[in-house]
């Protein structure tokens, strides 16, 4: 029997294992290890800060360029889509994030900083692009700008999410 | 010397180590699941599981640039989530009856007795929760975990022979509780 009983366990060993490790584990396993929200914060900060850092840069680039050669020429409409779809997204993360904020008053202006500062340099991108809607470089810069944007915005709602399942019982009950 | 393991997952360990809180999360989500398992049957409380559970990553990512890949990351972390749970056991002086040495005759199996039971993972899971301390640790290290009888008594700091009863025991005594269990079912 006792080798029935071995063999029976080593066939069904994955069936042993049936629990799910608790939702909020992870979220104390790295405010032990890495400290709490300012860690998370400073990240976002200086992503802000490269990401606009980057973005100079291809001013720089298509500045130079833009005097040495001519521009490639592409679609308005398909511009227009590509805004719509990302502002659209941008809209509707950021409507999120402000519904399950309110308790982080000083996220929230963190969080509207680093927006608007990368709102700023959309208005340039537009104001280079009104030369030349074909220009490739500057829709690409764009399109990073609405991305780091979104990342800034799913950062803050993992964040604000860990801190949701960190304050809600975690306990699974267990009955044959 | 020490034969090295190539682990699939070194370079997440590696980054690991360095405080990469990114490869940290990967490696947790790789092994949660199965460490919580392994805290459960060892504490045989979800309560107990989940704050061990969380010693356990804690400890294993403080501690990982000590991890000389020896081993895979998988069984080095099980051996600290094992010994992390037998602490804490020991820290509440629960009985863990680990005192006693059983005669060659106890260790028989049952064989006429017990071959007529149907064997079922949650009852038999429901069993290993109703065996004594000891009995279920030996019980899980051996015929769960993958230990041998001689990792065992390393683990728990007792005699190879000594493993060897508590498992019998276990083994009788939870084979007891299914029968009972079985019996129960016909008679309903």
């Amino acid at each position: 029997m006792n080798n029935r009983l071995k063999d029976y366990i080593d066939h069904n060993k994955d069936a042993f294992d049936s629990l799910e490790a608790p939702a909020g584990a992870w979220a104390s396993i790295n405010e032990e290890l890495h400290g709490k929200k300012k860690i998370r914060l400073s990240i976002i900060r200086y992503g802000t800060v490269a990401i606009a850092a980057a973005l100079i840069g291809v001013f720089v680039y298509i500045g130079v360029m833009q005097q040495a050669e001519p521009v490639l020429t592409a679609e308005e409409t398909a511009m227009t889509e590509m805004e719509l779809y990302y502002i659209t997204k941008v809209n509707r993360q950021r409507e999120k994030v402000y519904q399950v904020s309110d308790k982080y008053p000083e996220l929230k202006s963190e969080m509207d900083k680093d927006l608007a500062e990368l709102d700023t340099i959309m208005i340039e991108l537009k104001r280079d692009l009104d030369d030349n809607v074909d220009n490739a470089e500057v829709v690409e810069a764009m399109i990073q700008n609405y991305r780091m944007k979104l990342t800034i915005l799913e950062d803050i709602m993992l964040f604000l999410e860990d801190q949701k399942e960190d304050n809600e019982p975690t306990h699974t009950s267990y009955a044959l | 010397m020490a034969q090295k393991i190539t682990d699939i997952h070194k370079p997440i360990i590696v980054k690991a180590a360095k405080g990469n809180a990114k490869a940290q999360r990967n490696l947790y989500e790789l092994y949660a699941k199965a460490m919580f398992n392994i805290c459960y049957r060892m504490m045989n409380s979800i309560e107990d599981a989940e704050d061990m559970l969380q010693e356990v990553f804690c400890e294993a990512f403080k501690r990982l640039d000590s991890f000389r890949f020896d081993s895979t990351f998988g069984a080095w972390i099980k051996r600290i989530c094992i010994n992390k749970c037998i602490n804490e056991l020991k820290r509440r002086k629960l009985n863990l009856e680990l005192n006693e040495e059983i005669t060659p005759d106890a260790m028989q199996d049952d064989v006429e007795e017990t071959n007529d039971i149907e064997l079922k993972v949650e009852h038999i899971k429901h069993a290993m929760g109703m065996l004594p301390h000891g009995y279920r640790i030996v019980f899980s290290l051996y015929m769960l975990e993958g230990y041998d009888h001689q990792e065992i008594a390393d683990i728990m700091q007792i005699t190879v022979s000594t493993s060897k009863s508590q498992l019998a025991r276990a083994k009788k005594k939870l084979l007891e509780i299914l029968k009972a269990g079985s019996m129960e079912l016909t008679l309903n």
